[in-house]
């Protein structure tokens, strides 16, 4: 089997596990920047998110042969990884981030046409920050990265009610935050 | 959809409230049509309550911007620490996988092979040496049976 670009992800780990670096390259390709971007959120850093994606990547090359198709799909698999970093890392950590810092740095401004674009996506990204951390990942998981509720549980280790609860105590919060501010600013 | 489903759905409409399609709507997101459940009953509420019409164009709206946060692309940088990390990574691999492996499926025969060699050597080094290996205690064994013997002459002449 060779390394393609339109080879599915099991396919390709599969290759890995053979030690196949074209076709981690591949695999790289597709999920780094996903998997980045769920990671600077979470993390509210951009050098803790560079950091675990690292890391991240580097276990998927090491434990290839430990994934299997049964327990759920491969980007599951990844970000399950990832989020198990995080955990880590949120124990270890004791400072506090500042998420509505990181969205300034990494976008200035001028990537938003309208000022009332800016202002909501100023006041989701602070709303966002202001949710503790297992919301936070349960919402990034299920709507900003398209996983299932299914998904994002088994990503999280929990079962699908504390899934959906955390969700549902997240979007609360941001439909309290996002709407009553706008409403404020009117 | 069986006749036993409908009428669930009817009944789920007729209990369906602007609490209960809240409560749904936090845990299940602005696409009705995704929903596990109650789907139909959460429609048919939606287009008739105000309330619950609010509700859901609001969850609309955070869900729509919530997807279009923007992509924040990673350092090219990571791509290539990762990938000059890939060799150390695997050598440390390979160890691990055959530590595992021992652990996993040879861990009971070779301690059931340790503790048969251990209780060997126990027992080998607690045993008396061989007679014809060591002529001193064959000499002690001797002199044992002749003093015994004499004791034993003494007592019968002693009797008589």
């Amino acid at each position: 089997m060779s390394c393609r670009s339109d080879s599915s992800d099991e396919e390709l780990l599969s290759l890995v596990r053979r030690g196949d670096r074209l076709a981690f390259a591949e695999l790289m390709q597709r999920h780094l920047d996903p998997l980045h971007a769920y990671l600077a959120r979470l993390m509210a850093s951009r050098s803790d998110a560079e950091d675990l994606a690292q890391e991240t990547f580097l276990r998927i090359w090491q434990k290839a042969h430990s994934y299997h198709r049964q327990r759920g799909k491969v980007s599951t698999w990844i970000y399950r990884i990832a989020h198990n970093l995080c955990v880590d890392t949120f124990r270890k950590r004791s400072e506090v981030s500042n998420a509505t810092a990181l969205e300034t740095a990494y976008y200035p401004g001028d990537h938003l046409e309208h000022q009332a674009a800016r202002e909501a996506h100023s006041r989701l990204a602070s709303a966002l920050a202001e949710l503790p951390e297992n919301q936070r990942a349960a919402v990034l998981l299920c709507q900003v990265r398209g996983f299932s509720n299914a998904e994002a549980a088994q990503i999280m280790a929990l079962n699908l009610t504390a899934l959906e609860s955390l969700l549902a105590r997240a979007r609360r919060k941001l439909r309290e935050k996002v709407f009553i501010d706008e409403g404020d600013s009117r | 959809m069986t006749e036993h489903d409908d009428g669930a759905e009817r009944e789920g409409a007729a209990q369906m409230d602007e609490t209960t399609f809240a409560r749904a709507l936090d845990r299940w997101g602005s696409r009705i049509s995704q929903w596990p459940e109650h789907a139909a009953a959460a429609r048919e509420l939606s287009e008739r309550s105000a309330t619950a019409s609010h509700l859901l164009r609001q969850a609309e709206q955070l869900d729509a911007q919530l997807s279009r946060l923007p992509q924040m692309t990673a350092n090219a940088l990571v791509g290539q620490r990762i990938t000059s990390n890939l060799d150390s990574r695997r050598q440390v691999d390979l160890l691990d996988r055959l530590f595992q492996w021992f652990a996993a499926s040879c861990w009971r025969p070779s301690l059931a092979a340790a503790a048969s060699l251990l209780l060997g050597f126990v027992v080998g080094t607690g045993m008396p040496v061989a007679a014809e290996d060591s002529l001193a205690e064959e000499l002690s064994l001797l002199v044992l049976t002749a003093t015994i013997e004499v004791a034993t002459e003494e007592e019968i002449a002693d009797e008589f």
